[in-house]
């Protein structure tokens, strides 16, 4: 009998087939996240799928399955960008940066504006624990 | 797949067209109502329970050139084509219903604006061209409101058309009435009818502004409590409400007035509630002043310069004039104000007298005239005087806030100086008949 120790594997919430998508890969590097709190809380990270699934119903395509997971930008103009696109909106809010790794789940660039990327965690992931306050937004 | 973004009580169901940006969700899009009109939705807030947005009616150019990038965001929400913009709430559980309000003025006053030049990110399109069309063609039939005309059940006369024709009239007079205030307008649109006890049902986008006034106006009924307050305050129209009263008093008919995109009904009016508050309305009404019936022409010689030259040459020469269209709109219902022309156009037996007398005997007749008029009336009956010559020309302010609730403003001061104006000149030439 061998004394190995075992790697757990990463598990997936209960996604439907085709979540993440193809294409989608470990994250390596410095993301940015616009949240509702000076120091995030899960609520600041939740999916909207995680806020409410009924909000899928009016969902299609890319968009749905970008749901099950949330927004994030890849530099920190991409984030500030977003922020000047909805300034009332996000006129509480707080650009929070975080250094993501293969740990946290995958990642992959989404939509037409090239610092857009989505964020799918694996299960029991504390995603907020990851992003700390940069700046007011 | 069609999918829709809510139901609205203004517009029916609004659908998806395209979405222009992304961020934990569509947060920039366009969305197409149940009559093929389009509207932009732009997201302003969010909370542990709703979100809320912002939208606008937008033509297609307009889209399309936001689409193209040829217009930024900014733009497209500080520049649109309506004096009003709607402000949605959607629960994020969407078992609850979306609410929805119409409100006048620019949005940069309500929200922080996003920042100038930033563009759309995307079209990414939701309606296949097949999708598209089927709303449209739906939309032809699509109403919003439904107007159900009826009699008591113990009534057998069928409700013909002069029953019928004056209640639409009086409700685009409402309407208008009340809506003037926003200095916008709109029209009552017909889209079918029934016979039998007749429903007519109709669209009008700026209606839901009145909606729920009206609606507070019929449970105050209900229950038979005063309603004259409540009128005065919310500037409810009160000529146009004495005239829809008093025409279901005497057609005796029953009317009910709902929205069918939130299937409330809102107005609901039988002989009985007209009988038991028309006294009332009467007594309200003969203090109520309407935008048309006030003047704003300083110049009375050019009112007489306009009439001469309709009765001169059957119709009215505009270049003769000298002035703008827009001044000759002034001078034409000063004329119908003063009895001088009819609502045709046509110079009145009176506007004939006018024409014809000397100069000094021109300013007496219209001085009497004023007398007459809705107008004059209603400030000697304000002032509690006996003629026209007893009035204060300088409680012409004073009298339009008081009586002519719907008017806004500045117009109430640049009017109030046209009745300065006339009731100090006329006064000299005023003569007692009695």
């Amino acid at each position: 009998m061998t004394n190995t120790a075992q790697k757990v594997m990463p598990q997936w919430p209960d996604f439907p087939d085709g979540i993440p998508p193809d294409g989608a890969h470990a994250p390596a590097g410095d993301y940015y996240r616009i949240t509702n709190k000076q120091q995030p809380s899960a609520k600041c990270c939740a999916s909207d799928y995680q806020k409410n699934p009924h909000t899928l119903d009016e969902r299609t395509g890319l968009e749905y399955i970008c749901s099950y997971g949330i927004s994030i930008q890849n530099t920190l103009e991409g984030a500030r960008e977003t922020v000047g696109r909805f300034r009332n909106a996000t006129r509480k809010r707080f650009i929070a940066k975080g250094s993501l790794n293969e740990e946290i789940g995958l990642v992959k660039q989404t939509f037409q504006k090239e610092y857009h990327h989505t964020l799918w965690t694996y299960d029991g992931v504390k995603t907020h624990t990851y992003f700390q306050f940069l700046e007011v937004a | 797949m069609k999918k829709v973004f809510i139901k609205s009580s203004i517009h029916g169901d609004l659908y998806f067209r395209s979405i222009y940006d992304y961020f934990d969700g569509p947060k920039l899009f366009s969305v197409i109502s149940s009559r093929g009109k389009f509207l932009l939705v732009y997201w302003i807030d969010e909370d542990d329970d709703d979100y809320t947005w912002v939208a606008i009616d937008i033509t297609k150019s307009r889209l399309l050139a936001l689409e193209r990038k040829a217009l930024d965001i900014y733009s497209a929400l500080n520049e649109k084509e309506d004096k009003t913009y709607f402000k949605i709430l959607t629960p994020f559980d969407k078992r609850k219903p979306a609410t929805i309000e119409t409100i006048v003025g620019d949005i940069s006053s309500e929200i922080i604006m996003p920042d100038r030049g930033i563009h759309i990110s995307m079209v990414e399109n939701h309606l296949a061209e097949v999708e598209f069309n089927e709303i449209i063609e739906a939309g032809i039939l699509h109403a919003d409101y439904s107007l159900h005309i009826d009699r008591p059940k113990a009534s057998r006369s069928l409700i013909d058309f002069t029953s019928i024709a004056p209640i639409f009239d009086t409700l685009n007079e409402l309407l208008n009435d009340f809506i003037s205030s926003f200095k916008i307008h709109d029209k009552l649109l017909p889209v079918s009818g029934k016979p039998g006890s007749f429903i007519v049902d109709f669209n009008s986008s700026k209606f839901n502004l009145i909606e729920g006034n009206l609606k507070e106006l019929t449970n105050r009924m209900k229950m038979r409590v005063a309603i004259g307050s409540f009128i005065k305050e919310k500037k409810i129209p009160l000529q146009a409400l004495e005239k829809l009263f008093t025409h279901i008093s005497n057609k005796n008919l029953i009317i009910d007035l709902s929205n069918k995109n939130s299937e409330d009904e809102f107005l609901k009016i039988s002989k009985l509630d007209a009988d038991f508050y028309l006294k009332e309305i009467n007594r309200l009404s003969s203090l109520d002043l309407s935008s048309w019936q006030v003047p704003q022409a300083d110049t009375l010689t050019r009112v007489f310069s306009l009439v001469e030259n309709i009765w001169k040459n059957g119709f009215l020469d505009r270049v003769a004039t000298g002035l703008s269209d827009r001044h000759i709109a002034y001078y034409e219902d000063a004329a119908n104000i003063l009895g001088f022309i009819s609502d045709s156009g046509t110079v009145t037996s009176i506007g004939q007298q006018m024409i014809l007398a000397s100069d000094d005997a021109k300013l007496s007749i219209t001085a009497k005239c004023f007398e007459n008029s809705h107008c004059g009336w209603t400030w000697i009956m304000w002032s509690e005087v006996e003629n026209i010559s007893q009035v204060n020309p300088d409680t012409a302010k004073k009298f339009l806030d008081e009586c002519a609730v719907t008017l806004s403003e500045t117009t109430k001061q640049r009017r109030s100086r046209t009745l300065k104006t006339w009731c100090n000149y006329l006064q000299e030439h005023y003569k007692n008949w009695g």
